[in-house]
């Protein structure tokens, strides 16, 4: 079941690694080609992968498939693996508020520091973590939500790809 | 003693099968609010410093291209010229596996990704050539972990970002250890091969061997750019894996036209939600860290370490034993990223090549992925195959045996990873 918000972070995501991609290529030439080099290029690419990190976070939550070790679960009764997992959705979700709480904070203490090339506000980069951190609640949430109408929806994590 | 409770919560939480990226910060919130004299907004402010690094910008660049590559038409031109090269020696589809795979390594910087790469294309026409398909699984499995040793190579990126050892220097120390791989690999399908009576495939004709080296010509132009690149000096690995990922859209849209646009759009947000799902844990490893060596975990590491012996080569094989175990256990890029630096300060106590090590390290870890509980690879293999873990396991064991072997290697001849670095980049 995909929802605007999923098709939403997908579109995102996308034209986000697109720019990233594009910047850091832009700048390889116009330092080595052109010989100008552009100061902000790197600041503003690590900018955006932040970005990537937490916002992207949110797919591996939506689907079920970031990574954690199954090593030990897999012993336990079906019934008493779900139950663990929902204790483990709610300590999830308490971790996942206070990077919201405490990212917000941050954001807003450093919202007068500047990155050096780019002059921009440094509260841009730690944004990111409330902002991704609240789109990971929403996705535990829209998990559960359809895991109740279709409980066969609720498989089993599968492998991340490092 | 609160030290128990930084790292007593961590296992206990992976136990219980909590993303690994939210066990190491809910370890350490449960620390800092115990501790109560850190403010916890230190949370916040070192994850995501933790990702504020260019050179982990690497990581998804070097996925996308490997990526584009299955995507674009590229990895099936590899096979074709690993056809050419080694199809006429027994055992031929298994060797042309390893030299695909060698090829790819100098492409991709992903072992996951390289064995589902060239597993899509190899194991069908394998099992066409009657190849038992729990052999061909086990074997790309095994072949893909050359993957990252070879340059370029995202456990080397990540390793080189936490120490602050340079990413070039170890990518030329992976060379030799790649190559060496390939070479023991095919030496393993040689002896599987004579065994089970596998012939070879034949040689192609001269004008068919001619037509694949031509059509492969452009994609032998990846492991020139990206590391040509390095080198020299003109890009940073960073920088070269951009290159990458331009010259392989530029090739499978115009060259081989095997990538539409919409293609594209969807690689880009794939590569980017799988490159979150390992940044997530990197960041987070970012306070994890820190606090470890706040509370002194490296140094009493060292010391534990040291006190049972203090000769490099007995400290080696510990760290090795102690890392094939850990690796059945623990996914890959978690273990490296947790136990990176807390061993630096060990392996410099000892004196020991951060180069060195790190392609010890990396090599070692790599086999991990092959073992099950916990090895992404294994995983890969199973669901694309079908086979089950014991299969693999079973048939992956003569691989893994020339995998260790190679480690051993690499371990007590430090030459065969240093002499590369030192001769190119000086001392």
């Amino acid at each position: 079941m995909r929802t605007p918000l999923d098709r939403a972070v997908h579109w995102a995501l996308a034209t986000t690694l697109g720019a990233m991609t594009t910047i850091v290529f832009v700048s390889v030439i116009f330092r080595y080609v052109l010989n100008r080099p552009l100061a902000w290029t790197e600041e503003l690419a690590s900018l955006l992968f932040a970005w990537i990190t937490f916002v992207g976070a949110f797919v591996g939550f939506r689907s079920r498939s970031h990574i954690a070790i199954d090593t030990l679960m897999v012993f336990l009764p079906e019934r008493a693996r779900r139950a663990t997992q929902r204790v483990v959705d709610a300590i999830v979700l308490c971790v996942l508020g206070l990077f919201v709480w405490q990212g917000t904070r941050l954001c807003l203490t450093t919202w007068g520091l500047e990155f050096p090339a780019m002059e921009i506000s440094r509260g841009y980069l730690y944004l990111s973590l409330p902002v991704g951190a609240t789109l990971m609640i929403i996705a535990i949430v829209e998990h559960w939500h359809d895991s109740r109408r279709a409980p066969a929806a609720d498989a089993a994590p599968q492998a991340g790809r490092p | 003693m609160m030290v128990l409770v930084l790292v007593g919560v961590l296992l206990l939480l992976l136990a219980l099968e909590f993303p690994v990226a939210i066990a190491m910060t809910g370890a350490s919130v449960a620390y800092l609010l115990l501790r109560g004299d850190i403010p916890l907004v230190v949370v916040a402010q070192r994850v995501t410093v933790g990702v504020d690094s260019f050179v982990l910008l690497a990581i998804p660049f070097f996925f996308l291209a490997g990526e584009l590559m299955n995507r674009g038409g590229i990895t099936q031109r590899l096979v074709d010229l690993a056809q050419a090269l080694v199809g006429g020696v027994r055992g031929g589809l298994g060797h042309v596996t390893v030299v695909t795979n060698m090829i790819m390594a100098g492409m991709s910087g992903s072992a996951v990704a390289d064995a589902a790469g060239t597993g899509a294309v190899l194991i069908p026409a394998m099992e066409q050539a009657g190849y038992p398909k729990t052999f061909s699984a086990a074997l790309v499995g095994a072949a893909s972990t050359i993957g990252p040793v070879i340059p370029p190579s995202i456990p080397f990126v990540i390793y080189g970002g936490i120490t602050g050892v340079s990413v070039g220097r170890l990518f030329l120390g992976g060379v030799v250890p790649g190559v060496l791989m390939g070479v023991f690999l095919m030496g393993a399908v040689y002896m599987v091969a004579k065994r089970r009576g596998y012939r070879a495939e034949g040689w192609l004709t001269l004008s068919e061997a001619l037509h694949s080296t031509w059509r492969a010509i452009p994609v032998m132009l990846f492991p020139v750019i990206i590391l040509g690149g390095i080198f020299s000096g003109i890009v940073t690995p960073t920088e070269a894996a951009v290159v990458a990922v331009v010259y392989a859209v530029l090739l499978s849209t115009l060259f081989y036209r095997e990538l539409s646009l919409d293609n594209l759009f969807s690689i880009l947000a794939a590569v980017a939600g799988n490159t979150a799902k390992i940044t997530f844990i990197i960041a987070s490893a970012g306070l994890y860290g820190w606090l470890l060596a706040r509370e002194g975990v490296p140094q009493q590491l060292t010391e534990l370490f040291l006190s049972i012996s203090r000769e490099p080569w007995v400290i080696l094989l510990m760290v090795n034993v102690l890392l094939l175990i850990l690796g059945c256990l623990m996914e890959t890029t978690a273990l490296l990223v947790i136990l990176t630096p807390v061993l630096m300060d060990l392996i410099t106590r000892v004196g020991i090549d951060p180069v060195h090590f790190g392609v010890v390290l990396t090599l070692n870890l790599m086999i991990g992925l092959l073992t099950p509980p916990v090895g992404m690879t294994l995983y890969v293999m199973v669901s694309l195959t079908g086979i089950s873990v014991t299969d693999f396991t079973r048939e992956c064991g003569i691989f893994m045996v020339a995998l260790v072997v190679v480690l051993g290697l690499i371990t007590y001849v430090p030459k065969l990873v240093i002499f590369l670095p030192q001769l190119v980049m000086g001392k």
